[in-house]
């Protein structure tokens, strides 16, 4: 090799380095690119492993803690999302406000044990103490059925009626 | 094996040299004036040659063989037309063009000696005094190429006689034109038996031809020889990057294999989660009730003598509620967050945005209360 580089004209030489130099430069600088690239998927990939490792070495806790917080449930009393809907809107006629009610389902989040359903629901125009009656009334349904956001706002040109939006859950326990 | 392959040199690195007849070149020993310097030896030979040569310098082919410290220089000349152009096209490639008794100067100090050089055409005594490296005598005689041996005797006796005053002299063959390069900088000659090294930058003394062309292909030397290293930089990081890529394919492969063990465990791990939020969500539901409503009296029992009315209350998680709220005196915000804060079950409250206009503040106001501390009531006020 020495001596076919040597035996070269000098163009030829500085060209075959140049040459040579350049090449190894892209080839460097692409490794170098998608070294990069490999260590940040490389982080990712190690990140994501070890919280699924966390996840399945604390597999035997969470069974445990899971049934141990369904456990003093009576799945008789548990509530699908279309029971859930019925409760609701049951109580609201109870109260007296089921014309000023509206509800939408908004999911269901399921193990093989059990599931909790979520339920948007709304009363527009009630009064304060109707409002608490509903709140009342749906406060006896706990644990079965719980409130995981509430916003009250006064209604438009009358400050006397109030505008209800509730994110309601129930626990469903499979049989 | 020849001796430089039975000394590790490789034949691939043998370089051309000519060496040429010993007769073309008539020699001389001069003495150097006591203090010359090495950089003043070379003013000193084309001085030498002016006053012994019958022909103007730049007519004459010649090199010189001198070793700092020592007190003479071998110098030996050649008339520049007793070569052809031929001969002259042949040595552009030689690594050095030499005259036959050049390569015994490289030869070890060994004391005082004497050889005499059987050339096919020449027989030439050389002899060391072992008080200097530069030969003390050398001579040189001229014989037909069929020469009979009577004849060669007789050459070798003339010349054993100029040796007088030195050891007897060993009879040695004439060394063929070829020579090995020792790593960069040095070049060495099997001469019977023994190695004969030069230094490459020595060379350019002993060598014969043009001292301006020996010069330029000095620094064509010089410039390939970096020309050469910056080739073989760039054929390591070649190398190197092949070497990389090659790990990073591995790599690759091993991170793919990573990538589908997690993608498979993934559902097992995403039900797990599931089990474990809904858990919490359902205990939530259990143990820790929102209460919003008694959180909104509890915030509304601070209100008592001042215009503030609520606009919107919203929760924000178990603990915290966000109040929307305005009045008629600004000042009514500030008495109102102090109120807030006194409430025993109250963590902290932030005013955020505030606004003031047409007379009217309007204000939000986020308090978080501490867990477990707002009672739950059977009558919210």
């Amino acid at each position: 090799m020495k001596a076919f580089f040597l035996t070269r004209l000098f163009r030829e030489k500085v060209l075959l380095t140049a040459l040579l130099a350049l090449g190894a430069l892209l080839w460097l600088s692409s490794l170098g690119r998608r070294g990069h690239a490999f260590w940040l998927q490389w982080q990712a990939n190690s990140a994501q492993l070890a919280v699924q490792q966390r996840w399945l070495d604390n597999r035997a806790g969470i069974e445990t803690a899971a049934a141990k917080a369904v456990a003093h449930l009576d799945p008789g009393h548990t509530f699908s999302s279309t029971r859930l809907l019925g409760e609701l809107s049951t109580i609201a006629d109870d109260v007296g406000v089921r014309g000023n009610a509206a509800s939408e389902i908004l999911g269901t989040e399921r193990t093989s044990q059990f599931a909790v359903n979520t339920i948007q629901f709304s009363l527009r125009n009630v009064d304060w103490d109707s409002l608490k009656r509903f709140y009342l009334e749906l406060a006896q349904r706990a644990p079965y059925i719980g409130l995981e956001q509430f916003s009250l706002s006064v209604a438009p040109g009358n400050a006397s009626q109030l505008n209800v939006m509730l994110r309601v859950s129930s626990v469903e326990i499979e049989k | 094996m020849s001796l430089l392959s039975s000394l590790g040199f490789s034949s691939a690195a043998t370089q051309k040299v000519v060496l040429l007849p010993d007769h073309a070149f008539f020699v001389r020993v001069a003495p150097l004036t006591p203090g010359t310097t090495p950089a003043d030896v070379a003013a000193q030979v084309e001085l030498a040659l002016e006053g012994m040569s019958p022909f103007p310098v730049p007519h004459l082919l010649y090199g010189y063989f001198h070793r700092p410290g020592s007190g003479r220089v071998l110098i030996y000349a050649a008339y520049r037309r007793r070569f052809t152009v031929d001969d002259a096209a042949e040595w552009a490639d030689a690594e050095a063009v030499l005259p036959a008794l050049a390569v015994w100067l490289g030869l070890p100090p060994a004391g005082a000696r004497a050889l005499l050089v059987n050339g096919a055409d020449f027989v030439t005594a050389l002899g060391w005094d072992g008080r200097d490296p530069v030969p003390a005598v050398v001579a040189t005689r001229q014989l037909a190429p069929d020469a009979a041996p009577e004849e060669r005797a007789a050459a070798q006796a003339a010349l054993t006689a100029q040796l007088a005053g030195l050891p007897a002299p060993a009879v040695v063959p004439a060394v063929t034109g070829t020579v090995s390069r020792v790593g960069e900088e040095e070049l060495a000659f099997a001469a019977d038996g023994r190695l004969a090294r030069f230094a490459v930058a020595d060379l350019d003394a002993l060598d014969v031809r043009d001292k301006d062309e020996l010069a330029a292909r000095r620094r064509e030397r010089t410039r390939d020889r970096y020309l050469w290293r910056a080739f073989q930089a760039g054929m390591g990081a070649v190398a190197l990057a092949a070497a990389l890529e090659l790990g990073l394919v591995g790599a690759g492969l091993w991170l793919k294999a990573r990538a589908a063990q997690a993608a498979a465990q993934a559902p097992a791990v995403q039900a797990i989660e599931t089990k474990n939020s809904l858990a919490s969500r359902i205990e939530e539901l259990s143990a820790n009730r929102l209460l919003p409503l008694e959180m909104i009296s509890l915030a509304g029992s601070k209100l008592k003598g001042s215009n503030i009315q609520f606009l919107r209350t919203s929760t924000k998680g178990l603990y915290t509620l966000e109040i929307e709220g305005q009045t008629n005196s600004t000042p009514d915000v500030n008495n109102y967050q102090a109120a807030l804060r006194e409430l025993p079950a109250c963590d902290r409250v932030e005013l955020g945005q505030t606004t003031d206009r047409g007379g009217i503040t309007r204000f939000v106001l986020t308090i978080t209360f501490k867990p477990g501390a707002v009672p739950a009531v059977a009558n919210p006020s």
